[in-house]
């Protein structure tokens, strides 16, 4: 009783933190209409996932790896919309803050279907990227090229340098924050705070939204 | 009542209402501090982070802004539907002399190029192509393309307009073939001047040209299509 009864009247009054859950905004313009973003795996999820990166992100790869830990991740349909954070290609930041995250993203849009082998060899080598493209700006774009000799031809193209820009423009028709990681579910956003330790109760909460909405209709 | 029962049911009470009152107080104090945070937070309008936007490049002034907007609007890229096109009347729509309206892109040096056409000619060759794609996947922030053709003075005023007019298309049918870009209408102004109005002058022979690098006399500078991204948000 002693026991009980505080843990029942703090139960009684707990604050309802579901209400902070999808308060962070949510995609005004979520359609893809430029082909702008990547698939990560298969798409046969009604849940939708969309994750802001940078292939050269450390956060990035961080939330990568919680993600991947997570029960809900099995759950999910995921995309990504690429954010290099490279004032290289991104007219939003003033300097290369992740130097040669560019070229990795152009390699990435190259590689369609395999984008995810990309990322994962960009996330293992990300430092060894950064510290050579800032000796040498060339440098992520000729290890890219090493890496995925089939991409060659494409990393640099007009065209694929033109897919990228309309990813940016993506973010910016859609007002997103110039940070990364950003993760979407459902369009909605999840808070910063909540995609560290806090990740997997949200989400949880908020596949448990989407289930109960689709139980209501 | 038996004393030690009494004392033992006081004591049992107080056991049990200090926990209760404490957590009660523990929950207050923290739901106060949320409010308080989140009414801080509230009062705290400035963004800690920037939002994603075009870019605003300095070179945007007033004047312009002011033309673009009345150039993009007669094109059909503001606030209008269809392609983006505007044949002539460019004179009234820019509202100022040929060498004015010239002088507003100058800041764009780095943005543009000028393809450079054979005579009577409104075909593409290697070297259009490959400094329209360079200039064009080379966007940054800018919200619009501009294409604004040229024609030099032989031959008649009219020959020269539809000369002018099938080089600024040329270039729009290039980009939409290799691009793919689903908002290319709502980016790219075409504007042909013929021989009328706004010939370039040798301040432009600096600009990065395609064709024969050493030809920039006027009617070569002026047999072509300036093609420039814009670095300013309307």
């Amino acid at each position: 009783m002693f026991v009980g009864a505080p843990v029942a009247a703090y139960a009684a009054n707990a604050p309802d933190f579901d209400r902070f859950v999808g308060a962070c905004g949510t995609l005004a313009h979520p359609e893809d209409a430029g082909h702008v973003l990547v698939a990560l795996g298969p798409q046969t999820q009604p849940t939708q996932v969309l994750e802001v990166l940078d292939p050269l992100c450390p956060a990035c790869r961080g939330f990568e790896e919680r993600f991947a830990g997570l029960e809900a991740s099995s759950q999910v349909s995921r995309r990504a919309l690429l954010f290099p954070l490279d004032s290289e290609c991104n007219w939003m930041v003033d300097r290369p803050i992740h130097a040669g995250a560019c070229a990795v993203s152009e390699a990435v849009l190259c590689a369609e279907d395999d984008a995810q082998d990309v990322i994962a060899w960009a996330f293992a080598e990300q430092e060894a990227i950064r510290t050579a493209t800032e000796q040498d700006p060339g440098a992520a774009a000729r290890m890219v090229r090493q890496q995925f000799p089939a991409l060659a031809e494409c990393v640099g193209s007009p065209s694929v340098r033109a897919r990228l820009n309309r990813a940016l423009r993506w973010a910016v028709s859609n007002q997103l924050p110039v940070l990364t990681p950003q993760v979407y579910v459902n369009d909605t956003r999840i808070c910063d705070a909540d995609t560290d330790l806090g990740l997997d109760w949200t989400l949880a909460r908020l596949l448990g939204r989407r289930g109960a909405e689709g139980g209501a209709r | 009542m038996n004393p030690r029962l009494a004392i033992a049911c006081v004591l049992g009470l107080a056991g049990l209402l200090l926990p209760l009152g404490l957590v009660t107080s523990w929950q207050g104090q923290a739901h106060a501090r949320l409010l308080e945070a989140e009414a801080s937070e509230a009062a705290d309008a400035t963004p800690t982070v920037a939002t994603a936007a075009e870019a605003d490049e300095q070179y945007c002034t007033p004047q312009l802004r002011t033309i673009l907007r009345r150039v993009l609007t007669s094109c059909g890229l503001i606030g209008g539907s269809g392609r983006g096109c505007q044949p002539v009347e460019a004179r009234s729509v820019a509202t100022m002399q040929g060498e004015d309206f010239n002088a507003l892109f100058l800041p764009m040096q780095g943005r543009g190029g000028i393809l450079q056409f054979d005579q009577a000619s409104s075909d593409l060759d290697a070297s259009d192509l490959q400094l329209i794609d360079r200039v064009f996947a080379d966007r940054r922030g800018a919200s619009y393309f501009f294409v604004v053709s040229r024609a030099s003075p032989e031959g008649s005023t009219e020959l020269n307009r539809e000369l002018s007019r099938a080089r600024a298309e040329a270039v729009m049918g290039h980009l939409r073939q290799t691009f793919h870009d689903p908002e290319l209408d709502q980016q790219v102004g075409l504007l042909w001047l013929g021989e009328e109005y706004a010939q370039l002058d040798p301040t432009f022979c600096e600009w990065e040209r395609s064709g024969e690098a050493g030809a920039c006399e006027p009617a070569d500078l002026n047999r072509s299509a300036f093609v420039a991204w814009i670095d300013c948000r309307l």
